[in-house]
């Protein structure tokens, strides 16, 4: 027998467990992209039970349903367009009233609405009591308890969703009472234009009295909306007389169903946020346990990098062996040119895992939310806040996790920014080039020679995000309004989950540049010699060298930033290669052919430049688009040019050179 | 007695009396729940944003919004 499909969707604010329901409900029966044209991740599952399909969609947490951010215009467009069969809106029990907000508005566009409480724990933490009969009753819709994190109330939920769907009702959307509104709400109505694009007209009535530039738009589009300007008026309170009324009608329904102690209590969460958000202590402790994360994750990965390469080296041989009968230069291209992108791809494996579980598990345990919070004021001086800071931090080893991270920050004009800025962020392998060079140039200075590299690479964050803000993206900056969740202990099974949807989808999603780009630089350098001097390679850096002139370059430094772009630690291997040498003997001819002006304006150059392989095609999977990579190629190239040629063209008055 | 947000002290208590802000900013507190009229506790001042707790929810607000709501603080003895 067919099995029926049941059309689900999961909405709710962020914070609530809803990933932690979606991971246990669809397990590995899942896939994530992105929404189409956005840049925020659609998440989708299926569930089997009985004779039904339950095709779960996770819709982005969010606190309303008005146009202003990506995830809200998805969720509302969702639930509009795409129609579900029933809609799941989980909250946390522990602060129902606001979690009920998102419901209500919820109500407004569907009929099959069934609530999730969850985090029962830890509303008997704090001594609340919810009764769940009575609130089902006053609210018209199924409740259902859960706590999630420990896998209860799930299963509860599943026959819920199937009950309903079987009962099949289809009621009109609920009708909230807006008081004094109500007037307006009526005559806006019959104002509007007869197709509303799938919209309810009392819906649409509502959010233009919001102020809701989507709905606005398209209204104005479709017909004389001097009407409706006239009857909204100028009144800048009704954004807040409306969210009073949803409030009211909220403490209205937990009046009688929400019972609280007299005197709160003090939770785990509070004696926790004593030390964790502490004026003073607070910023210490936070650099503690993240300077404890980035050693841990890049000691393990250091750890890891020989088997993982034995490993590596040993499938290589293994395919070789699998592929005997390919002709000669395919066998060379296959092996030489494919493989080295795609054991670059790899070698970012145990990265990925150690760090996102790390990342994970602060998300999950809510200490995220402080990290923001304290870190927030230093943050202002790049103008961003708080929540910048761990994409910032995480690129000081690799960009590409910072990169990844980026997606925790709600505008999306603050992601774009720190996309951009974020890879003038020295990560681990551009210093350990800049180290030979300043141990080869400059023995006795080295260390402050670093130092100042990480200076001037902080000095381009800076002005780059004043440069970006103002002239590029022309926002102000915005300021933190953030919830921090209670803490919680973290689920296992929806770590790994997670861990390994971030893995998945930088496998897919990059990986397929890593090795296209890399296949193109080993073509480009083994053909038509597979002598790297002969190559395109040399003769597109011959090409370019009187551009690099005035930095100071020869040609064989160009060629090392040329394959630096493959992986940033190419660039000593390639020298050694034209050079011919290694070791002390690359030293003494490094000596001999560069001046120390040059070999500064390079060090400079080589940790502004474009970023990695690895890091571009990482940008190109979080913007999803071209045209932002190619600005952020771009970009840093231009802004390493010229720091490099005024540092250089100073360096040689003082040096006379 | 009203004072701005950013100045209450840790711990005291109050109502919210208005906000001032773009249309957007206005809406998206809301959304939060701290709307005019609300009961809202300060937990946490730092040298930036501040900890307060609406509708059973903590909040972080950046200084540049905590300067721009006025509350209402209930006089006398601190509760709890």
């Amino acid at each position: 027998m067919e099995k029926k499909k049941i059309k689900v969707a999961l909405s709710g604010n962020p914070n609530v467990g809803k990933s932690t329901v979606f991971n246990l409900l669809t397990g590995l029966r899942q896939h994530t992209g992105n929404w189409p044209g956005k840049t925020v991740e659609r998440k989708e599952g299926i569930y089997i039970k009985d004779d039904y399909i339950l095709e779960i969609t996770d819709l982005p947490g969010t606190y309303s349903l008005t146009s202003r951010s990506l995830e809200e215009i998805i969720a509302r467009d969702f639930i509009i367009k795409e129609k579900p069969d029933i809609v799941v809106v989980i909250a946390d029990a522990s602060s129902l009233e606001r979690n009920l907000y998102l419901l209500v508005q919820i109500l407004e566009l569907h009929s099959q609405v069934i609530l999730a409480l969850n985090m029962l724990d830890l509303l008997s933490e704090k001594k609340y009591k919810i009764n769940f009969k009575k609130l089902e009753e006053k609210l018209g819709i199924p409740v259902v308890p859960m706590i999630a994190s420990k896998g209860m109330g799930i299963e509860e939920l599943v026959n819920k969703i199937i009950e309903v769907f079987k009962e099949g009702q289809k009621s009109l959307p609920r009708k909230i009472d807006y008081g004094d509104l109500e007037e307006i709400i009526e005559k806006i109505e019959k104002n509007l234009p007869e197709n509303l694009n799938g919209y309810n007209s009392r819906f649409v009535a509502i959010k233009l009295l919001e102020g809701d530039e989507i709905v606005k738009n398209f209204c104005k589009e479709k017909i004389n909306y001097y009407e409706i300007k006239e009857l909204i008026g100028k009144r800048e309170d009704t954004a807040i007389l409306l969210a009073n009324s949803r409030y009211n009608w909220i403490k209205n329904i937990l009046i009688d169903t929400l019972e609280k102690p007299r005197t709160p209590v003090i939770t785990f969460s509070d004696r926790l946020d004593y030390w964790f958000t502490h004026p003073i202590f607070g910023l210490p402790v936070s650099f503690i346990i993240l300077g404890l994360i980035f050693w841990i994750t890049y000691t393990l990965n250091n750890l890891l990098a020989d088997p993982w390469e034995n490993f590596l080296g040993f499938l290589q041989s293994f395919l070789k062996g699998l592929l005997f009968f390919l002709p000669n230069f395919l066998k060379e291209f296959i092996f030489s040119g494919i493989w080295e992108g795609v054991s670059i791809l790899l070698t970012f494996i145990p990265l990925i895992i150690i760090f996102f579980f790390f990342l994970a598990l602060l998300e999950d345990t809510g200490y995220l939310a402080r990290v923001a919070f304290v870190t927030d004021r230093m943050m202002h001086i790049l103008g961003l806040h708080g929540k910048a800071f761990l994409p910032l931090m995480m690129s000081y080893g690799c960009n590409v996790p910072g990169i990844m991270t980026v997606r925790t920050l709600e505008e999306e004009k603050d992601r774009k920014l720190l996309t951009l800025i974020d890879p003038f962020i020295p990560c681990v392998p551009r210093i350990l080039v800049s180290a030979f060079f300043a141990s080869v140039f400059f023995p006795k200075y080295a260390s402050l020679v670093l130092l100042s590299l990480y200076i001037i690479s902080f000095l381009a964050v800076f002005i780059s995000g004043k440069i970006i803000r103002r002239f590029l993206l022309k926002t102000s900056f915005s300021p933190l309004i953030m919830e921090l969740p209670l803490y919680k202990f973290p689920n296992l099974k929806v770590l790994g989950l997670y861990v390994w949807e971030k893995l998945k989808a930088f496998l897919q999603r990059a990986g397929t540049v890593i090795v296209f780009l890399s296949a193109i630089l080993w073509i480009l350098g083994n053909f038509p010699s597979n002598n790297i001097e002969k190559s395109f390679l040399a003769s597109i850096g011959k090409f370019f060298l009187p551009l690099l002139k005035p930095l100071g370059f020869n040609w064989q430094l160009l060629l090392g930033l040329i394959t630096g772009f493959v992986a940033k630690e190419a660039s000593l291997s390639t020298l050694s290669t034209v050079y011919q040498a290694s070791g002390e003997n690359l030293k003494n001819i490094l000596l001999s052919e560069i001046t120390l002006p040059t070999a500064y304006s390079f060090m400079v150059f080589q940790i502004l430049y474009i970023p990695c392989v690895a890091t571009v095609a990482t940008i190109y999977k979080e913007t999803n688009s071209k045209k932002w990579v190619l600005f952020s190629v771009i970009y840093s190239l231009v802004f390493a040019y010229f720091v490099s040629f005024i540092i250089y063209s100073l360096l040689r008055i003082i040096f006379h050179d | 007695m009203v004072k701005i947000l950013y100045e209450m002290n840790k711990g005291e208590k109050g109502k919210v009396l208005s906000i001032k802000g773009g249309g957007g900013r206005i809406l998206r507190l809301a959304e939060l729940g701290i709307v005019p009229g609300e009961e809202i506790i300060l937990i946490q001042k730092s040298f930036g944003p501040v900890i307060v707790r609406v509708k059973d929810t903590n909040l972080a607000l950046g200084r540049g919004i905590a300067q721009n709501i006025l509350v209402e603080v209930e006089n006398g003895e601190k509760e709890n």
